[in-house]
């Protein structure tokens, strides 16, 4: 790597970014012009409009109130106006039209009429359509309520009580610890992560696409491919440059919107006196989501270039860069899901992580381990994603030709061939639409649902993965090995279980020691599932998942890695996609370990069958133990066992070698010579 | 002197079955196969010092392939190119020989927004020449290719045959010892395609080697001091073009290109 090199390619990008106008555009003009002014537009605006209705004095009319309900509300009005919200100046009224007509010929704002036989005799007649109207109705109201109160006060001190008592009994006053600094903080928290997200990705993807389907567009690509440089130092002055622009245009946005705000900010607590603000509290919290923003801005523009790289055309990679803006934005609205907090898993989960960094920041509590967690896996990702940016750009395929083709979702389906293997852009968007399905949608069954939104859990995972076969017109049989198994497999695939369920309990209890709370919050959850019936609960628990899972996994998943990648490699990134797929740190090496056994079991015997046989009887053991704990743990009681005895260690050893090696022994030879 | 010995790229593509195959086919199912087949196939020979190659072949012929794995702009399936300097050092790093070769084809467009002069000094940096010595290049080139006019206006602003000229101090820039030129006078008007032809001419004069694909026949023939006629990757005939007219007995290279074409 010669930094000369870079430096000079990395000059150009830069010289070939700041004179495009577009990009400028985009850039400067929009955070420094647009924001500001939409802002400040829409705040003076506001405010000019309020100011004008609180001066014009509406005109309304009193229709048939008899003269002395007319007089006690003239009084009042005299008396009290200046407190209502708006200005009213009343007179009788005196058209002769109908009141609906004089309302619309403009003749009154509202009018207020007294009808004895009705059960509610006071009416007020307005225009919901016109503004003046409606303001005219609400002042109206201000004014009954009023009334109300003054009726009520007299008839109470009629009685020679103490109206105050009666009519207030409780009195109250809020009392609010939260500085002001503290509310806004919170205010800002809500907004901040989703502007900083966007306003980054604004930045970086119109680059992004310029240095890469750009320079194939113009045709510019093949000169460079001339020059003396490694294509690593290509790839390092693009990512460089579109990563300075993402940068520069983020922090433009940031700092325009921030003054904007600050002048609404500012404005608005104008009008509330004695209140002031110390923005130098807020400074922390500004620097680090400063911080934040450079390492994410690195993370976008890596994978936004690893996506814009496959395309063609600026209009091609405009298509698949906006299924990655809407993972950006939902990843950005965590913050409105309550209860979602920085922790050990979510810092390290990209996007989420910088959204609810940004509101701890503004909520002024400084984990810096967590902080940590979530700069140093952001500077992973990144890193990974220029790896895998690196590895594209060797490739000629890319560099000069067809466009993508690890997504096979984008050709049109007349020109999709009957029987492909999906792509491994297509685990990808299987992996975060499933991810996202199970996050929202399964989320929210499960809360309206209880039980039963693990159902539809269940069968979102089992539909979503056939049904993009489908319309991929995939090879259902060869992708997901739908092939029944010869007996000897079945009964190898159970002996491999039976040794691979053992190290789970061997690890599991072992991971207990590491992450001391995950059996706790377990319980929980588990309480409202025991009250299921049995078959019930093996139905959901252990039919559904074998099934679906499976399908998914080492169905879709599996089936489409092995045929992309070397064996090894895809059998261990399906197992580590399965452990990452249960969402919890403490679960991730048994399900890990778990999925390993499953895809190799697939692996050596052709049939997704055998796998989900093995899923049913290790979730099977799991409801049984659920359901009926107290019987499990007297006939075996290594189950329920949250620590070993080394007499159990060596049983739980022996039964894993026993049961690995035989099922190893009949896989292996059996396979061999069926070969 | 550039040598290729045993220069081979596969590539994959999309077959369609024929038209009475897929009548049979459809019955069973309309599909596309993928097949692999040789761009380029086991290709050998050498370049010398001051010599003008031209390679011809029909369209498809894998003459563009052949030149960008000459170019090292593209990795090949099999064999190597092996550039020997001056002083007699063999390299076969793409980097150094990238170094040593300008490379020109209808695709290396050049930057709009730079102006040639910016353009040439960014070059020159990459090449890892000094300040000095890129600006006194800068002005020769100016001085050769006449490009004082609109050396400092930017790219987007040029006329065609400005263009070319300035793409043709982009391959200049760092003084090659070869240049590969893909079909450099395709779609240009006679006074540009001449000016190129001149260039070329000049080049070899200086003692450097010029290899370059081509479709203008004529233009081969007074050009060229070998010709090398490739077809589905192999090379078909190759050497003087007065050698292979006595081989093909024909008068002329259009005449023998037909002849080895037509028959083949």
């Amino acid at each position: 790597m010669n930094p000369n090199k870079i430096k000079a390619l990395l000059k150009r990008e830069l010289t070939d970014i700041f004179r495009d106008k577009k990009t400028m555009c985009m850039m400067v003009l929009l955070p420094l012009l647009l924001y500001p002014l939409m802002i400040v537009g829409m705040t003076l605006l506001l405010s000019a409009i309020t100011q004008s209705q609180e001066e014009t004095t509406y005109q309304v009319a009193f229709a048939d109130l008899g003269q002395e309900r007319e007089q006690t509300l003239t009084d009042l009005l005299e008396k009290d106006g200046d407190t209502f919200s708006y200005q009213i100046s009343a007179e009788a009224f005196a058209a002769d039209k109908t009141i609906e007509q004089a309302l619309k010929d403009g003749d009154y704002d509202a009018v207020l009429s007294y009808e004895e036989t009705q059960k509610d005799p006071y009416r007020i007649y307005y225009l919901e359509a016109k503004d003046d109207s409606g303001i005219a109705a609400s002042a109206l109201k201000e004014l009954l309520e009023d009334y109300n109160k003054q009726l009520q006060k007299q008839k109470v001190q009629q009685l020679g009580l103490d109206a105050d008592e009666i009519l207030n009994p409780i009195r109250y006053e809020e009392v609010n610890y939260s500085s002001t600094e503290q509310t806004m903080g919170n205010m800002l928290g809500d907004i901040v992560p989703m502007l900083v997200i966007i306003s980054i990705m604004m930045g970086a993807i119109y680059p992004a696409i310029d240095v890469t389907a750009g320079e194939k567009e113009r045709g510019t690509l093949e000169t460079l491919l001339t020059l003396p440089v490694t294509n690593f130092e290509l790839i390092m002055s693009k990512f460089l440059a579109v990563s300075v622009i993402a940068c520069v245009s983020a922090i433009l946005n940031i700092v325009s919107m921030g003054a904007a705000f600050g002048f609404m900010f500012s404005y608005m607590m104008e009008g509330m006196g004695s209140v002031t603000i110390n923005y130098a509290t807020f400074l922390p919290a500004i620097l680090f989501t400063l911080l934040v923003m450079v390492f994410f801005a690195l993370f976008v523009t890596a994978v936004s270039l690893c996506i814009c790289i496959f395309a063609k055309s600026f209009k091609e990679a405009n298509n698949y860069i906006t299924p990655m803006m809407l993972v950006f934005m939902f990843g950005s609205l965590v913050t409105m899901v309550p209860n979602i907090e920085l922790t050990e898993v979510t810092a390290a989960i990209p996007i989420v992580n910088i959204s609810l960094m940004i509101v701890q920041l503004f909520s002024f509590s400084y984990n810096y381990a967590l902080f940590g967690i979530v700069l140093l896996s952001n500077i992973v990702y990144s890193l990974l994603a220029v790896l895998i940016l690196g590895k594209i750009y060797n490739s000629e395929a890319v560099l000069f030709s067809e466009g993508m083709s690890s997504l096979k979702l984008f050709t049109p389906r007349s020109e999709m061939q009957k029987g492909q293997i999906p792509g491994i852009g297509d685990v990808i968007v299987l992996i975060c639409v499933e991810l996202l399905l199970i996050f929202y949608v399964g989320t929210a069954a499960q809360l309206k649902m209880g039980f039963y939104g693990t159902v539809v859990v269940q069968l979102l995972i089992l539909v979503f993965p056939l049904l993009y076969l489908w319309y991929l017109k995939a090879d259902f049989k060869k992708v997901l090995s739908l092939q029944m198994p010869k007996v000897l497999h079945v009964l190898a695939a159970l002996l491999v279980w039976i040794g691979g369920f053992s190290l789970m309990c061997i690890l599991a209890v072992l991971l207990t020691r590491v992450f001391p709370e995950s059996t706790q919050s377990m319980a929980d959850t588990m309480a409202e599932y025991v009250k299921q019936p049995f078959w019930v609960l093996v139905l959901v628990m252990a039919v559904m998942p074998a099934v679906g899972e499976e399908l998914m996994f080492r169905g879709f998943i599996f089936g489409t890695l092995k045929r992309r990648w070397r064996t090894l490699p895809a059998m261990l990134v399906t197992a580590a996609i399965f452990g990452i797929y249960h969402m919890s740190l403490s679960k991730f090496f048994t399900t890990a370990l778990l999925g390993f056994m499953l895809v190799y079991v697939v692996e050596k015997t052709g049939s997704i069958f055998c796998s989900m046989l093995m899923h049913f009887c290790n979730n099977l053991v799991s409801v049984i133990v659920m359901k009926y704990s107290d019987e499990a743990s007297h006939a075996v009681p290594i189950l329920t066992k949250s620590s070993y005895a080394l007499s159990d260690y060596l049983l739980l050893i022996g039964v894993a070698c026993v049961g690995i090696g035989l099922g190893w022994f009949l896989l292996e030879k059996k396979g061999r010579k069926k070969q | 002197m550039i040598t290729v010995e045993n220069l081979t790229k596969k590539f994959t593509r999309t077959v369609q079955p024929d038209a009475a195959e897929s009548g049979q086919a459809k019955q069973k199912k309309k599909q596309t196969k993928k097949e692999e087949f040789y761009a380029v196939d086991h290709i050998s020979f050498s370049v010398t010092q001051g010599e003008i190659v031209g390679i011809l072949g029909p369209n498809g012929a894998g003459k563009t392939t052949l030149l960008r794995m000459l170019g090292t702009l593209m990795e090949p399936t099999e064999g190597r190119v092996i550039l020997t300097d001056e002083a007699g050092e063999q390299m076969t790093d793409p980097v150094r020989i990238k170094q040593n070769i300008g490379y020109l084809s209808g695709n290396t467009k050049l930057y709009h927004r730079l102006s040639t002069r910016e353009m040439l000094r960014m070059l020159g940096e990459i090449y890892g020449m000094s300040k000095e010595a890129v600006e006194n290049r800068i002005e020769e080139i100016i001085q050769v290719l006449d490009m004082g006019a609109f050396i400092d206006n930017r790219i987007e602003k040029l006329s065609t045959g400005q263009t070319q000229r300035a793409s043709i101090a982009r391959c200049l820039i760092h003084s090659p010892a070869i240049y590969i030129f893909d079909e450099p006078t395709l779609g240009l008007d006679i006074l540009s395609s001449d000016a190129i032809v001149t260039f070329m001419k000049q080049q070899k004069e200086a003692g450097k080697t010029v290899l370059y694909s081509t479709h203008y026949l004529e233009e081969a023939q007074f050009l060229c001091d070998r010709i090398i006629m490739i077809d589905q990757g192999k090379i078909m005939i190759e050497g003087s073009p007065a050698e292979i007219m006595e081989q093909t007995q024909t008068g002329s290279l259009r005449e023998a290109f037909g002849r080895l074409y037509m028959g083949r």
